[in-house]
């Protein structure tokens, strides 16, 4: 493969010639606030200048949180984070592929879901009060949420908790959900990683999996899995057969009532994926609004903070750093609690506030919007 | 270890890797043998109380449980995974260990994983 003439193929398609260096990108970026050497107007302009033999670009593509408030600033509509997507595979085969945190260890996980053969025991978070199914048209998938359960086990934060709430809501409403004993990673960090190949296969094997079970309407509680299947997925050279939703927007489409309310005072983290990627912002506002008091950070909607890491990559003294404002602006708002509504949200904005030399002034409680809503109707 | 040197041959295709301290291992390194083609892993290390660094062992087996509860839910049996702890005076009963460990895993069917 030319990977020059790839790159340059790239640049052509997100049009990113069209920069005109004002460096508002830079600016709005999170990760150039904490790291002076990132810059994604250098990446542009070094990826046009000097191809794909540019030192800067293969280092810093893989730095980039791929968060999109870059892509919301830019005047002239360049795509940065697709164009990081797309060119990271030039690199991945090579020694340097960034820095996957926990050694791989995740990535490993979702690369191994691809085995044909695999039989996997993920139902266990099923307790017999939950109903569920195996055919049907409305299809909950519940993504990496079991490994992560068991990878996180040492932290305080429940991610199952995420599923068991969703099949809570869901059954409150008379459905019973499909939960497939066969579903795959929906492969969101893989292909964000620079690994195509394995996204594909796993693509292939949920699409079989969802038309054997009848599924009409997928339904998900993560940020980033309902950003991949309803993104990803959908393959233009024919109709994509599902309609997928996050559950905050499927809630708002079906009109649903909460519950009781509860007396906190919230603030709420717009998950990259579910707000900028997919311009989910009001639903799951709405829905926190009828059940509990809301503050907004200073970042927040479009311009809201990533939560400082993206695909398992490069967890470092950046991460943190980012991890820490955010945190500090949560805090900011007097809230009793952060709602979210993307798992990796919780797990790395939980995990930064294990710092030891900040143990008080960062300890904060953080549950998925699921959860609350699912407090709300118990 | 001397195993080599004692003219003890392995009837099973075996791959050792060697470290420092099994509190090294992760669940990463233990999954990559996995999806590498590993039918099983083995860890052997020192036992709790002789470890030359001192917080080894406790490290190894809280990650082991780790690597335990992810196993079980990709779907591979719970015997294709174990760890063993020993002294450095306990050479043949490692022996036989690591042959009863590897008689178990032949047992089963060939992995869903790896190539």
């Amino acid at each position: 493969m030319d990977k020059n003439n790839t790159l340059n193929q790239l640049i052509e398609k997100f049009q990113v010639f069209h920069c005109v260096e004002c460096g508002k990108c830079t600016g709005a970026c999170p990760l150039a606030q904490v790291d002076r050497d990132f810059s994604p107007r250098l990446m542009a302009k070094y990826a046009i200048e000097q191809g794909i033999d540019s030192e800067y670009v293969r280092e810093k593509a893989w730095a980039c949180l791929t968060c999109g408030l870059c892509d919301e600033r830019c005047p002239v509509g360049i795509s940065f984070t697709e164009f990081i997507r797309t060119i990271r595979p030039l690199y991945a085969r090579e020694d340097f592929k960034g820095h996957l945190s926990h050694g791989g260890a995740l990535h490993g996980l979702m690369r191994m879901q691809t085995a044909p053969g695999l039989i996997q025991n993920r139902l266990d978070w099923i307790t017999p009060d939950l109903k569920v199914s195996s055919r049907g048209e409305i299809l909950y998938f519940v993504g990496c949420l079991p490994y992560f359960e068991t990878f996180f086990s040492d932290m305080s934060v429940s991610l199952v908790k995420i599923a068991v709430d969703t099949v809570k809501i869901l059954n409150s409403l008379g459905i019973e959900p499909v939960v497939l004993p066969d579903e795959r990673c929906c492969g969101h960090d893989l292909i964000w990683t620079g690994d195509g190949e394995s996204f594909h296969k796993l693509r292939l094997f949920n699409m079989e999996s969802f038309k054997k079970a009848g599924v009409k309407t997928i339904i998900t509680a993560c940020g980033e899995c309902s950003y991949v299947l309803k993104y990803l997925y959908p393959d233009s050279s024919e109709p994509f057969p599902f309609e997928v939703m996050h559950l905050s927007e499927y809630l708002k489409m079906t009109g649903f009532i909460t519950g009781r309310s509860i007396d906190k005072i919230a603030t709420y983290q717009d998950p990259c994926r579910l707000g900028r990627f997919q311009g989910v912002y009001d639903a799951p506002r709405e829905l926190l609004g009828q059940i509990l008091e809301l503050r907004e950070m200073p970042h927040f909607g479009p311009g809201a903070w990533c939560c400082g890491n993206s695909a398992w990559l490069n967890c470092d003294r950046y991460s943190k750093q980012m991890q820490v404002e955010r945190l500090l602006e949560a805090k900011g708002t007097q809230a009793d609690l952060m709602v979210t509504a993307c798992p990796k949200c919780q797990v790395h904005l939980t995990c930064a506030m294990r710092d030891v030399n900040r143990l008080q002034d960062l300890r904060m409680k953080i549950l998925d919007i699921s959860s609350v809503i699912a407090e709300s109707i118990e | 270890m001397d195993l080599c040197k004692s003219g003890h041959s392995f009837p099973y295709p075996i791959y050792p890797v060697k470290l420092m301290c099994t509190g090294r291992i992760d669940p990463a390194m233990v999954l990559f043998a996995f999806e590498r083609g590993a039918e099983g892993v083995l860890i052997m290390g020192c036992k709790d109380k002789e470890c030359r660094y001192g917080p080894g062992p406790g490290q190894a087996k809280k990650m082991a449980g780790s690597v335990h509860g992810l196993i079980h839910i990709l779907g591979l049996e719970p015997e294709r995974f174990s760890t063993l702890q020993y002294s450095f005076d306990e050479q043949n009963r490692l022996f036989e260990e690591m042959e009863s460990f590897a008689k178990k895993v032949y047992k089963l069917e060939k992995s869903p994983i790896g190539d």
